[in-house]
């Protein structure tokens, strides 16, 4: 009768006994449970309509017996201490059940300590905790405050008793032994009378690595992968591991099996941090650089939480590739004329400090170089055929480097050298292709996504045409976005920021294609994924005075919607409603600049500085700017940052018809993409910017007049404006990204401009 | 919410006196703000055979504007940039949704056989207009030239619609941006 020594069915007007009820004293055994169950029968007669709280039972086996019930009991015995449910006959009837394994509290995992307060006595002979170990663990147990002798037992997941504790009379319990992962329980039981009790269960996780420098857990040389299993919690807030590489060799560390969120750290012999890795919640942590021959320490620690975790290490030798390039300009690797791209893979540091390359060019050509793959910090030059400087490229750290410019036919030599004599390989890109006509009205022409997100893929020939969408998608089929469709090419896993006045993320056409911090948790007030900014689901809004994570228009001024316009020609869904964007299978993150006025001007303008660095550092790989801005040492630096990351921006020339691009656009000479608009004639617009005389200028133009796109609360509308021909621009290199998410930022530039349809 | 009180002010029409209405810079605001009245009585729509329907105790109220210049939302302190400017028109009124031709403009010549034309009102030269409808739902223009305009559609390509309600007056903003460049 799963430990009932009796019971009393409603249903049935049955008293049934436990064959147990025999083998114990008159008192507490059959007489004494007889008793009870006639009290439930009793309870019955006067109550038929239903169970009252308190067990009836009890009461009437103390009342009959004389049996003084203390205030604990009594307690228990008014609220109802029918724990268990049995059948008997066909019928489900309470019983007064043993507490057991099965019944156990269960508390958990047990990290640190819990306390417990409660009782046993005649009425309550079992008290059983369960809980969890997910480490092996130093575990205390303390049981006291007995009034009355009472007992412990630690016992495992089978209910095997590991260990008891006996101590006569009121004497404290106490227990202390290893535990490995795994389940137990604590059982508590009166050995004599009825008692309350204090029960203390500690599990600290044994730790393998020391919690500062001097104590690291010491793993010698490291080469191959190593791995390790511990703890860092609130008991354990640092985990050192100490190494040693003899020679230049790749680093890589990975954090896993994460349950709480824990960083990681790299140091130097001296303690000095190399490096961190930061990532949020139980994501994985990882560091991958070079190191030189030297001892290091690696430091585990919990931001938040207690987390078991495995920690994996290794640090092969840099493999000595073959030094294919000279280290001077007579000996340099000479490549011929350079047409296209050609990609080399070679090495630099202490001992090989110069990499020179040799091409020629035989006509005036956009060239580009990009160095990647770096494991240290690398430079890299553009000389001319006397050895003189053209330009660098000094970006820092691993970063890469990039060089875009026209030049004219002849001979040049490309410089790759470490800088303070780190060593590192590097994948070294330099391609040449013939100038679009640039034009002082119309820049480098017509964006053309068949032949630009073509070129992305490395194809020297555009895709082949498609037919018109037709109607008002016809700025689609002016940028031959349907061609890269065509294709698969629709800007999946691209995130295009809308620096703008917000958008409608309700809208039916934008709700399924937005960005969302996926580590930032909503509401909950707390700056999660600490990147500065609390609650930044959607993105954020850098108005002055409103950085309150509402991205949506906030006022219903013609400029508010503008952003919801902006937003739809590059990602609206292709879902057969409204209208589709360019790159509809982009995401768009919405960062509003604040509100606007009836005259289209910022009235609190955030800091678009500020702006450009979250979409960067928040995952934008595309950031548009159909807006217009003060110029500032703040704003190039963050253009000149994006540009850093490979990272996109997009410019609305502007709409005064001057003879170039306002700000921000203007500074696509150094860094992104200046817009102009056209009409679907592919004529220029009256209001539209012109590129201007710097051919420098990467300037193209796209559909402006007449774009029919989103607008708040499920509408649409038709707008004109290089606002609108921006957005069709930020879908290209959308689309182009997708095709290859390696591109470097002069890469795209160099290939929109010079995929870009001439027009004159 | 907006507060309106409306005085009736003779057998033709109401003279309504809005407090605290908040024009704001709404544009092509076709949800609506719709406010509950007592004693409103709008006058109605003139037909085509220069019918004046009857007044009714709920209707639109809107304004006419029209944007022009450069209006790409910017900080740049320029002073030069225009306000929103009123239209004095002729608001043409029809029942029930119309699907849009691809373009905001519609000829006059073709709308006015429409089965669906209830009539017109006017907007003065503060680009107001009032008119009283019978509950339902309305899809309003304004006329400029030989066009009617609205540059607001739904998702299936029909003109936004206005749901006139019971003893409610809809408040509405007709925006034309066809001069203006964002």
């Amino acid at each position: 009768m799963g430990g009932a020594r009796g019971a009393y069915s409603r249903d049935r007007n049955t008293i049934y006994l436990a064959a147990s009820s025999l083998e114990v004293d008159n008192l507490t055994g059959l007489q004494g449970t007889l008793i009870e169950e006639v009290g439930h029968y009793i309870d019955t007669l006067l109550n038929p309509d239903g169970e009252t709280p308190g067990d009836e039972g009890e009461l009437f086996r103390s009342v009959v017996l004389g049996n003084a019930l203390g205030d604990a009991e009594l307690l228990q015995v008014r609220a109802e201490d029918d724990f268990g449910v049995i059948t008997l006959d066909g019928v489900a009837i309470a019983v007064e059940q043993d507490n057991s394994l099965t019944s156990a509290r269960n508390i958990g995992t047990l990290i640190g300590t819990q306390t417990f307060t409660d009782f046993v006595g005649s009425t309550d002979t079992n008290d059983y905790y369960r809980f969890n170990v997910t480490a092996t663990s130093n575990f205390t147990l303390g049981l006291n405050r007995l009034s009355a002798d009472a007992d412990v037992q630690i016992l495992n997941s089978a209910g095997v008793v590991l260990q008891s504790s006996l101590a006569s009379g009121t004497n404290p319990e106490a227990i202390t032994r290893t535990l490995t992962p795994g389940t137990y329980y604590a059982r508590v039981y009166p050995f004599w009378g009825s008692t309350n009790y204090n029960l203390s269960l500690s599990a600290v996780p044994r730790d393998s690595a020391g919690n500062s420098l001097t104590t690291a857990r010491n793993i010698g040389t490291l080469s191959s992968t190593q791995t390790f299993t511990d703890f860092v919690g609130s008991v354990d807030t640092n985990d050192y591991y100490r190494f040693s590489v003899g020679t230049t060799s790749n680093f890589s560390l990975a954090l896993n099996g994460l349950s709480a969120d824990a960083d990681v750290q790299i140091l130097n012999s001296a303690g000095v941090v190399l490096q961190s890795s930061l990532a949020s919640g139980t994501s994985p942590e990882s560091i991958r650089r070079t190191l030189t021959a030297g001892t290091y320490y690696v430091r585990v620690y919990p931001f938040g939480g207690n987390t078991n975790y495995t920690l994996a290490l290794s640090a092969p030798a840099v493999p000595t590739i073959p030094d294919s390039a000279g280290n001077t300009l007579g000996t340099a690797r000479n490549i011929g004329t350079l047409s296209g791209t050609r990609t080399f893979t070679d090495f630099v540091g202490s001992v090989d400090t110069n990499d020179y390359y040799r091409f020629s060019l035989g006509t005036t050509s956009n060239f580009s170089l990009a160095l990647n793959g770096l494991g240290a910090d690398a430079d890299v030059q553009l000389l001319n055929s006397a050895g003189v400087l053209v330009q660098s490229s000094l970006a820092s750290g691993t970063n890469p480097e990039s060089i875009t410019r026209t030049l004219a036919s002849g001979t040049y030599y490309v410089r790759v050298y470490p800088f303070n004599g780190s060593n590192t390989n590097y994948s070294l890109s330099l391609s040449a292709s013939p100038p679009s006509q640039f034009n002082s009205t119309y820049g480098y022409g017509l964006a053309n996504a068949a032949a630009a997100v073509a070129r992305a893929t490395g194809q020297t020939t555009p895709f082949a045409s498609v037919p018109d969408l037709g109607g008002n998608n016809w700025g689609n089929d002016l940028v031959n976005a349907p061609e890269a469709w065509a294709r698969g090419y629709t800007g999946r896993g691209v995130v295009v920021a809308v620096i703008d006045s917000g958008v409608d993320i309700n809208h039916q056409d934008l709700r399924n294609n937005l960005w969302t911090n996926s580590r930032e948790i909503a509401g909950n007030g707390i700056d999660d994924d600490r990147n500065g900014y609390v609650d930044d689901i959607y993105g954020w809004n850098f108005g002055i005075g409103q950085n309150n994570n509402n991205v949506l228009p906030g006022t219903t001024s013609s400029g508010q919607g503008h952003g919801t316009h902006v937003a739809g020609t590059i990602a609206a869904a292709n879902n057969g409603i409204g209208m589709t964007g360019v790159a509809h299978g982009s995401r768009i993150m919405s960062l509003r600049m604040g509100n606007v006025d009836n005259s289209g001007r910022f009235t609190n303008g955030g800091s678009l500085a500020q702006a450009i660095r979250y979409a960067v550092d928040n995952g934008a790989r595309v950031i548009n700017m159909s807006l217009g801005w003060p110029d500032s040492p703040e704003l190039r630096s963050a253009l000149a940052y994006a540009a850093s990351r490979n990272v996109i921006t997009v410019s609305a020339a502007g709409n005064e018809t001057q003879s170039s691009p306002g700000t921000p656009a203007r500074y696509a000479t150094e860094w992104g993409v200046s817009v102009g608009a056209v009409n679907r004639d592919r004529v220029i617009a009256s209001f539209s910017n012109r590129a201007g005389s710097n051919s420098q200028m990467q300037h193209v133009m796209a559909p402006g007049v007449q774009v029919y796109s989103t607008l708040p609360g499920n509408r649409y509308g038709f707008l004109d404006g290089t606002s609108m021909a921006s957005p069709h621009v930020a879908g290209v290199v959308a689309l182009m990204l997708s095709a290859n998410p390696n591109l470097t930022s002069a890469q795209v530039r160099s290939i929109l401009t010079s995929s870009a349809t001439r027009l004159a | 919410m907006t507060q309106y009180k409306i005085i009736k002010f003779n057998r033709l029409g109401a003279f309504i006196l809005m407090i605290g209405l908040i024009l704001g810079t709404t544009w092509i605001i076709f949800s609506g703000r719709s406010n509950s009245m007592t004693q409103a009585m709008l006058a109605g729509p003139a037909t085509s055979a220069q019918q004046q329907l009857t007044d009714q105790s709920q209707g639109i109220v809107g304004t006419v504007l029209s944007l022009t210049g450069n209006q790409m939302p910017s900080v740049d302190g320029n002073d030069r940039r225009s306000h929103p400017q009123p239209v004095s028109t002729k608001i043409w009124i029809f029942s029930g949704k119309i699907m849009g031709s691809g373009s905001p403009r519609w000829p006059v010549a073709v709308a006015s056989q429409h089965p669906a034309f209830v009539g017109w009102t006017t907007s003065n030269a503060e680009g107001q207009f009032q008119v009283g409808l019978v509950p339902g739902e309305y899809t309003v223009l304004a006329q400029y030239d030989s066009d009617l305009y609205l540059n607001s559609f739904l998702g299936d390509g029909s003109y936004s619609s206005v749901q006139v309600t019971s003893a409610k007056v809809t408040d509405i903003e007709l925006v034309n941006t066809e001069n203006a460049a964002f």
